[in-house]
Formats: C-alpha cells, structure tokens, sequence
C-alpha cells in the first residue's frame, strides 16, 4: 500500500518529539514537577523513535520488498 | 499548573456554542434531506432533541460530581479498571473526532479556496493551530470561544436572513415524515452526531463558578447552536428544494454562494462564510484536542496537560490522512458520528442510573443504621 503522506508523518513526529525535548523537559525541571519530567522526556523520544522507525521501515518496503 | 475555578455560565453556554457548531455546518442540509426529504428540518430537530437529552445526562452526572470529570468520576461509578476501560474509548473516540475535523476542514478549504496547496498542509496548519492554543489553560480556552462566537454566529444569521427572500416554503411540505420512517431515524442519529462536541462540558463543570449554572449553559447552549442548525436547514431547503440539494456537497457555501446583500454592496457571501466557517472549525477542533488531552492527563494522574498536546499530533494527523477521498471521508463520519452516540448519549445514561442507584443505596442504608 503507498502512503503518500508517510514523509510529513516521520517529519511532523520528529518535530514534535524534539521540541518537547527542547521546551517541555526544561519548563517541568523548573517547575519542579519530577513525574511531568520524566513522561515528557520518555514521549519526547518516542515521537524521535517513531519518526525513525517510519522512515526505516519505508525504506526497507520501497528498497528491498516493493 | 492548576486551573482555577473562574469560568462563568455564559463563558460556558459560549464554549459549548462555538464547540457545536463547526464543520457540519456545510454538509448538514445534505445529510438531512437524504433522509427526510422535505422534512430535512424536522429531522434535524429531532436529532436536536436526541442530543439535548445525552447532554442533560452529562450535565447532570457534572453537577453530582463538580470536582471530577467524566474519566474521574467513571472510576467512582462503575470501577477502577472498568472505568479506566470506558475513558480510554472515549479518549479514542475524541482522538478520531478530532482528526475527522481536521481533515473535513482540509478537503473544504482544498475544493473551495486553495487549490494549488497540498491537503497535508492544510491540515497540518490546522492541527499545529490546535496544538500550540492548547497548550494554555482551561481559562484561556474559555476566553479564546468566548471571542469568537460573536464572529461565527453573526454572519451564518446575515446570510440565511438575505437568503430568505428567494424562498420557496412549497419545498418545505410535507413538514412532518416527507420519507420513510427509518430513512428518518437514521438522518436523526446522524445530525444528532453533529452535536457531541457538546461533550465538553464535562470537562468545564470543574472549572465553573458556580456548576450547578451547568444545566443552564447547557440549555442555551444546545438551543442557540441547534436554532442556528435548523435555521441554515430551512433556508437551505426553501430555497434549492430537496432534490436540487441531494446534487451537492456542501448546500450551506452554496447558499452564501447565492446570497447577495442589497444594493450590490456584495454579490455573493461564501468567501465571507468561509472565513467564519475557519474560525468555528477551530473553535470545534480546539475543544476536540483540548478534551482528548485534558482527559489523557486525567487517565494517567499527571498534573498538567502541555507535553500531550505535541505528542498526540503525529497520531491524530495519521488518522486524518486515512479517508482515501471525500467520498470516504463523509462514510467514515457518518459511521463514527452514529458509534460515537453510544460513548456520548448511552455511556453517561447508564452512569447516571447507576449513580442514583448507588446514592439510593447508600441513603437507605444510613437509614437503615440510624
């Protein structure tokens, strides 16, 4: 199946995990809110990761399985 | 990063209007002239009332429960973990909600005004919109619909009044079931699933003043959105008739298409609705992303809602782009909007008889005792 808008997903995921990275970690630290913290640093990377395995996977289908 | 309690009924009455009324604004006169002909308005009233009656249910679980939410006071009712269940598919559901939204304001403003742009952009500057007002208060929210409606009821008004005069009431008879009766139920469920925005009051009932103002709110919430509901449907069908209006899309841009204010100041009003029609998309997809995030930060005990707001946007652009095309698109609304009438009408209809049943209970046995 083509996913036509798969590049704006792996895009849209990795701006989004990173400026959760970049504002909300450092806003929760000042805040002192350890648990807030620490769930934004995990989803942060989680939006980075899914970019990442997106963009893996569709290569790997449209390379080696297409 | 709590929320104060300052929201106002009016600021509530505001924030359920400008939630109502959003995209279905366009489609409406099609969906209910497919199923009552030439009672299209009085399908729409009924599917009025049938929404009326799951937010009498809502408001009224509120106002028993005015520090809780529906995620919160769910796990009170029925159990922890059955809760936990239930609000994890009303998470879902207003996860879908918000993305259908999303993409129905993509494929209007790609058909109607941009064409040349890509329907990823559009929909993309929609949901960052969404994203980045979020990430305010409850309080901000309420400030942010308070403003606009103004904006958003004034022009539909000016343009079903001027539509008026080319009118036709023969194409409104027979008033009552122009169709057959299930061909009507169901048009009834449809246009009754315009109305689940409506489901935010249980997130406003915490934040009000005075919660007990919430049943007021919500009348003329329900009653200003649905009067302008049925309003747009009648001057939609007097004037192109059922059969003209079964040939198009969206029979309320065709309306201020047609429509012209006197004395040639303006010729035709659609690039003037449309403009208020962004505005009351937003307002409705504010509060969709608003509630979906509002309620994950409930479910999950977290004490402030910001982070979700950019984590769950991948998500809900993935599912806006899944319809393959309009077609599709207005299918997938339909079946989710008449899905979703169990989680807003049926769900908080058994909470509420199983919370009387559970305070009747407890009266009877503190009676019992003493």
């Amino acid at each position: 199946m083509y996913i036509g808008y798969l590049n704006y997903v792996i895009i849209i995921c990795w701006v989004t995990g990173g400026l959760i990275l970049l504002t909300d970690v450092k806003a929760y630290n000042n805040a002192s809110l350890k648990k807030e913290q620490k769930v934004s640093k995990i989803l942060g990377w989680v939006n980075i990761s899914i970019g990442f395995g997106l963009m893996t996977a569709d290569f790997i289908y449209s390379h080696f399985m297409w | 990063m709590g929320d104060p309690k300052e929201i106002t009924t009016l600021q509530a009455t505001t924030i359920l209007i400008s939630t109502i009324i959003g995209v279905g604004v366009l489609p409406l006169p099609l969906f209910a002239v497919r199923a009552g002909e030439t009672s299209a308005p009085f399908v729409t009233l009924t599917g009025m009332f049938l929404a009326a009656i799951g937010l009498v249910f809502i408001t009224s679980l509120g106002i028993r429960h005015p520090q809780k939410t529906i995620i919160t006071y769910s796990q009170d009712i029925i159990g922890k973990w059955l809760g936990r269940i239930f609000s994890i598919l009303v998470i879902i559901f207003f996860l879908i909600l918000t993305s259908l939204t999303a993409r129905e304001f993509g494929a209007v403003v790609v058909t109607g005004v941009l064409r040349e742009t890509p329907l990823e952009v559009t929909v993309i500057v929609m949901l960052l919109l969404a994203s980045i007002s979020c990430r305010n208060n409850i309080n901000v929210f309420a400030y942010i619909h308070n403003l606009y409606v103004p904006m958003i009821l004034a022009p539909v008004l000016i343009v079903v009044a001027f539509s008026l005069k080319n009118a036709n009431p023969l194409y409104l008879r027979p008033i009552f079931f122009g169709s057959d009766l299930w061909n009507m139920a169901g048009g009834m469920l449809t246009v009754a699933a315009l109305f689940q925005g409506s489901f935010i009051i249980t997130m406003i009932i915490p934040s009000m003043k005075s919660p007990k103002k919430a049943i007021k709110a919500s009348f003329w919430g329900i009653l200003i959105s649905g009067g302008l509901y049925l309003l747009i449907v009648i001057a939609t069908v007097a004037i192109f008739g059922p059969e003209e209006i079964k040939q198009i899309f969206w029979p309320t841009l065709e309306l201020a298409r047609t429509t012209a204010i006197p004395g040639n100041i303006l010729q035709r009003l659609d690039i003037i609705f449309l403009a208020v029609w962004v505005l009351a998309v937003f307002t409705t997809l504010f509060s969709s992303y608003f509630f979906t995030i509002h309620s994950i930060k409930e479910l999950f005990r977290l004490k402030d809602h910001k982070v979700l707001s950019y984590f769950i946007l991948p998500c809900v652009f993935f599912l806006a782009m899944a319809p393959q095309n309009i077609l599709h698109m207005y299918e997938i609304i339909q079946f989710i909007g008449r899905i979703g009438l169990l989680i807003t009408i049926l769900y908080p209809a058994v909470l509420l008889l199983m919370d009387f049943l559970k305070s009747w209970r407890r009266k009877r046995n503190v009676a019992k005792s003493s």
